[in-house]
């Protein structure tokens, strides 16, 4: 496998935070990648550092020393105008507690993105479309409060889709959802892969929907513990 | 200390932007009632203290010569308490920079100051041939220098200036403090080394402070007989009573407006405390609901959180209470020397103090009370479960569907309009805050112009470009033939003055009227005519009354007959008109100048000139040198000047009285609209710190932090030009209720209420820039948060 083939590559990534006078080593020199079109998951226990490793795939947050590269870009040291570029065209959100903007309908929550990209033409249009492909396109004007917790999380999908995105990060996607509306997002993840060859990459803490990916890597104690193929 | 006294403190420390949005609402809401409440109360109290200290008089008498022994005899007059003889001179003295003005001479009694004391400010009393200068004297000249001084014969002298003096009664006859000459002070022996007989020309007296109004006129009665048995006339009689400052009417006028100010400063603060608080609990629930969870009870976290705001208090009240009262000493210092009264030392005001100490303790306590209360009754389940995404209620709010209406507005600045109007009660209490600052501010401009309403009326009485003043009468025809070669001159007209009384159905004099005598053809005076009309050439006794005989003499019409007792004997007039002048209490009539030089014995002869420039000096802006050259002319001719001035000069002087007030409006508008500038930081933070997640999401989803930084800027400007929106129309109101306390105050009456486009203007620029360094601080702060903190916000 080479550098182009792989949407991410993490080349012995290193997070320390300091708490005070004490030195937190969140993540201690993880490395992977990630192919194009692949299903990953990342499972670990609380404290394993699943979340700050989360951050910096989703350039959220910076790494203290280590490489990392998306579509063969090197993100890592990118300014903040870059990196919102990044995480604005290159990556999708999906978060466990749907993060939707409270005062804005399902539609004006997935035009968005494509208006910090700076799209101007067809932005109804493409984010109508990304609602349809998630099953809600009768809800278009509906507001996060008018929608049930399954129904918000497919507004999220959408949202993260609408910029056609090299990769898709959901955080605990299923986490604040019942087991229908939590089975039916695993679903609607999968289809995706399946018909447009997203690249999926999940953290999460639950077995059942690591299930739905190719490969999960186990962390612990911000190393790399282990690697498990599924399919 | 206990873990929940640790949480206290660890939660007032914790965020320590809110810490310090908080003290600081609290600390300039208290500021402001403080220096606000210490000047009403203070302001008043120290003019009235510092002008009885020089025990002013009561009643003034204008006579002819007199000496020690007439003193005497007043002095035993019932009623009278005291009695002293004065001079002033009309000289002109050469200032720092080598220029001639003019200079009033104050001559001290022979036997000390009693009556209207000039107080010592530097260096000492003078001796014979020496000179003092009140401190107001605009030059460089000061203790230990010679002033060079012309006398009106045209003798120049030299004279040592041995002190400087604070000189309260300047502005207490005749004309106003801000027009008035600079003062000087010699003593009585100097006079004849100064060409001056060693004799009194006023009688200044005080009176018993118990006496009734009609008693002091009685006492003046009394005074006018034992004058007169001495066989000198009076040519004025002053009186004085109730004896109050000269500027009294500014201060009077800047008390209302501190009584108003302080009633705003008060609401102001309360809402900026209330926003604060309000959102400082908000942040607090999930504490609140941890608290419960692990077993503390209501009454305990009630305890806490009343410890918690008694700390803000208690922070705000320390910084506050002594700068307050600072502050205010610093603004009187300024006001009083802008107004020459005598301010007080720094001390604390205790009515001020306790008025911080109050509002300090209660209203913060009050605006956390409903917060604290709705907080500690929250169930354990509600309260941990809040996020830091507001969770709205269902059903759509009126104004974000309207706001879904507009078209053309991307959707950024939608969500910055919609959030505008999220927290609905907060922005209310800003919008308040805001626009009543604004108001204030765009009120001070209005009343402004309309004070320069008044001033301008009144300068329709001085059309003239140069007026020049003789302290004897001299030929008319002389002065128009010698002015009729002068270069610069298009014409002259004489003026003629005389101080007479009212007299009454009984035979009593009534009022002092000031007579002024003018050429019924001229057409340098514009009256405003209330009644009748004006004098017309032929007119012999016909006279024009002012609004103040109709005000206190309402059956008074349009071809009445008046007597005035005039150059020692009774005159019939015949009312031919009323006409407006600056509304004041002074009773001022106009009559034919040939009739009154004839009553006066003074045919054909004036002792005031005005004076019509050409159009060339005019458009050359050249007055100022016709002034020094008409001045120069005279007094090489041997005539007595005792002034010249160019009406511009006088117009000038009249608007420093009016340009201390607005300066002084305008630091009380700058006040209030820092407490609403805070108040719109505050709330600006507090919308962006309740959104620090909703932040964080745009962010994630490709928001630059210029983006970012854009819609809360956008929030902030759109808040400020709400406020703009809603100022201009409070303005209004405020501006008319202001004119009216400050016109009343000033002038005794309210005339034109003015509206000027400036104040309007100038705060659309002030409150927009303000708006955006509002939102900036703001702004910033969001942008600085890096996304992983703020979407682990809760």
């Amino acid at each position: 496998m080479t550098l182009q083939d792989d949407v991410i590559q993490v080349e012995n990534l290193t997070k320390v935070y300091q708490m005070g006078e004490i030195e937190v080593h969140a993540l201690r020199g993880v490395s992977f990648s990630v192919h194009q079109g692949e299903v990953l998951a990342i499972m670990g226990p609380s404290g394993s550092g699943k979340s700050t490793l989360m951050n910096m795939i989703g350039c959220l947050d910076v790494p203290t020393s280590g490489n990392y590269f998306l579509e063969g870009e090197l993100v890592s040291e990118l300014d903040e105008d870059r990196l919102a570029l990044v995480r604005n065209q290159k990556i999708g959100f999906v978060f466990q507690k749907f993060n939707l903007l409270p005062r804005a309908t399902a539609l004006a929550n997935v035009e968005l993105p494509l208006r910090y990209a700076g799209i101007t033409n067809d932005r109804s249009e493409l984010a109508k479309k990304a609602l349809e492909a998630v099953g809600l396109g009768d809800r278009l004007t509906h507001q996060p409060n008018e929608l049930s917790g399954g129904q918000q999380q497919r507004v999220a999908i959408a949202r993260a889709l609408v910029n056609n995105p090299a990769i898709i990060l959901a955080d605990e996607p299923t986490g604040n959802l019942d087991s229908t509306s939590g089975s039916e997002i695993k679903k609607l993840l999968l289809d995706l892969n399946h018909s447009d060859g997203t690249t999926l990459v999940i953290v999460t803490h639950d077995p059942e929907v690591a299930q739905i990916a190719q490969r999960v890597i186990h962390l612990r104690d911000g190393q790399v513990e282990r690697e498990e193929v599924l399919a | 200390m206990r873990p929940r006294w640790r949480k206290v403190f660890a939660d007032l420390w914790g965020n320590k932007t809110r810490f310090v949005l908080v003290v600081l609402s609290l600390t300039v809401g208290l500021f402001t009632v403080g220096m606000i409440a210490a000047g009403y109360i203070s302001i008043l109290e120290d003019m009235q203290n510092g002008y009885d200290s020089i025990n002013p008089a009561d009643l003034r008498y204008i006579t002819d010569p007199f000496d020690t022994e007439l003193l005497e005899r007043v002095r035993r007059v019932d009623g009278v308490t005291d009695a002293d003889g004065e001079v002033r001179l009309n000289w002109q003295f050469m200032d720092g920079e080598g220029e001639w003005k003019n200079m009033t001479i104050r001559v001290l009694p022979e036997d000390g100051q009693t009556i209207d004391r000039v107080e010592l400010q530097e260096g000492a009393y003078p001796e014979n041939r020496e000179i003092m200068l009140d401190i107001h004297i605009d030059t460089q000249l000061g203790v230990g220098d010679t002033v060079l001084v012309q006398l009106p014969s045209g003798t120049q002298k030299q004279l040592p200036i041995t002190g400087i003096v604070q000189d309260q009664t300047i502005g207490e006859i005749a004309t106003s403090y801000f027009v008035a000459p600079s003062f000087g002070y010699v003593t009585y022996e100097s006079l004849p080394w100064l060409e001056e007989p060693l004799s009194y020309d006023n009688l200044l007296v005080t009176v018993d402070p118990n006496l009734s109004a009609d008693e002091i006129d009685q006492v003046s009665q009394n005074v006018i007989r034992v004058i007169e048995q001495s066989g000198r006339s009076i040519s004025s009689v002053m009186n004085l009573t109730p004896t109050a400052h000269p500027n009294a009417g500014y201060i009077t006028a800047m008390s209302g407006l501190l009584a108003l100010l302080g009633t705003f400063s008060v609401f102001l603060s309360g809402f900026l405390v209330f926003n604060s608080m309000t959102s400082l609990f908000a942040q607090q629930v999930q504490f609140i609901g941890i608290m419960k969870g692990i077993g503390a009870q209501r009454k305990t976290i009630i305890q806490m959180y009343t410890v918690f705001i008694l700390i803000f208090s208690l922070i705000a009240m320390a910084i506050s209470i002594p700068t307050a009262g600072r502050a205010w000493t610093g603004l009187a210092a300024f006001f009083s020397s802008r107004l020459n009264y005598a301010s007080s030392e720094f001390h604390y005001v205790p009515l001020a103090v306790g008025l911080q100490i109050v509002i300090g303790l209660i209203l913060p306590q009050l605006a956390g009370i409903m917060p604290i209360l709705r907080a500690s009754k929250i169930s354990v389940q509600e309260a941990i479960s809040q996020t830091g995404i507001e969770v709205e209620s269902t059903g759509k709010d009126k104004k974000e569907k309207q706001t879904k209406k507009i078209k053309g507005i991307s959707r950024p600045e939608l969500i910055a309009i919609r959030n505008t109007f999220r927290r609905k009660g907060r922005l209310i209490l800003t919008l308040i805050t805001l626009s009543l600052g604004g108001a204030m501010f765009i009120a001070t401009f209005n009343v402004r112009a309309s004070l320069q309403t008044y001033v301008d009326r009144v300068a329709k009485y001085l059309l003239a470009d140069v007026s020049i003043n003789f302290d004897r009468n001299y030929p008319i025809q002389e002065i128009e033939m010698l002015t009729s070669t002068f270069l610069g001159i298009e014409s002259v007209e004489p003026r003629a003055m005389a101080y007479c009384q009212l007299i009454d159905e009984n035979g009593d004099a009534a009022e002092n009227v000031e007579m002024l005598g003018a050429p019924p053809e001229s057409t340098l005076i514009e009256p405003i005519l209330i009644r009748g009309r004006w004098l017309m050439p032929g007119d012999e006794k016909a006279i024009v009354l002012n609004e103040a005989f109709l005000a206190e003499y309402p059956d008074l019409d349009v071809g009445d007959t008046i007597t005035l007792y005039v150059n020692r004997r009774e005159v019939d007039w015949t009312i031919v008109g009323f006409f407006q002048f600056i509304g004041n209490d002074s009773f001022i009539v106009y009559v034919p100048l040939d009739y009154l030089n004839a009553v006066t014995g003074n045919i054909n002869q004036a002792s005031n000139f005005q004076i019509v420039a050409t159009p060339e000096v005019i458009e050359n802006e050249q007055v100022d040198e016709l002034v020094a050259q008409v001045d120069t002319f005279f007094r090489d001719k041997g005539f007595h000047v005792n002034s010249t001035t160019s009406s511009a000069d006088t117009a000038g002087n009249a608007t420093l009285g009016l340009d201390t007030l607005t300066t002084f409006l305008l630091i009380m508008a700058g006040l209030i609209a820092l407490v609403g500038s805070i108040g719109l930081t505050g709330t600006m933070s507090m919308n962006v710190m309740e959104r620090t997640r909703e932040i964080g999401v745009m962010r994630a989803i490709g928001a630059t932090d210029a983006q970012v930084m854009r819609q809360v800027i956008i929030e902030g400007t759109l808040i400020g030009l709400m406020s703009w929106v809603i100022a201009t129309i409070v303005a209004f109101p405020l501006s008319y209720f202001m004119s009216y306390i400050i016109n009343v105050s000033i002038f005794g009456m309210f005339g034109d209420f003015t509206v000027t486009a400036t104040g309007f203007l100038i705060w659309f620029g002030i409150v927009g820039v303000l708006s955006m360094i509002a939102s900036i601080m703001p702004a910033r702060n969001a942008a600085k948060l890096t996304i992983r903190e703020v979407l682990a916000y809760e």
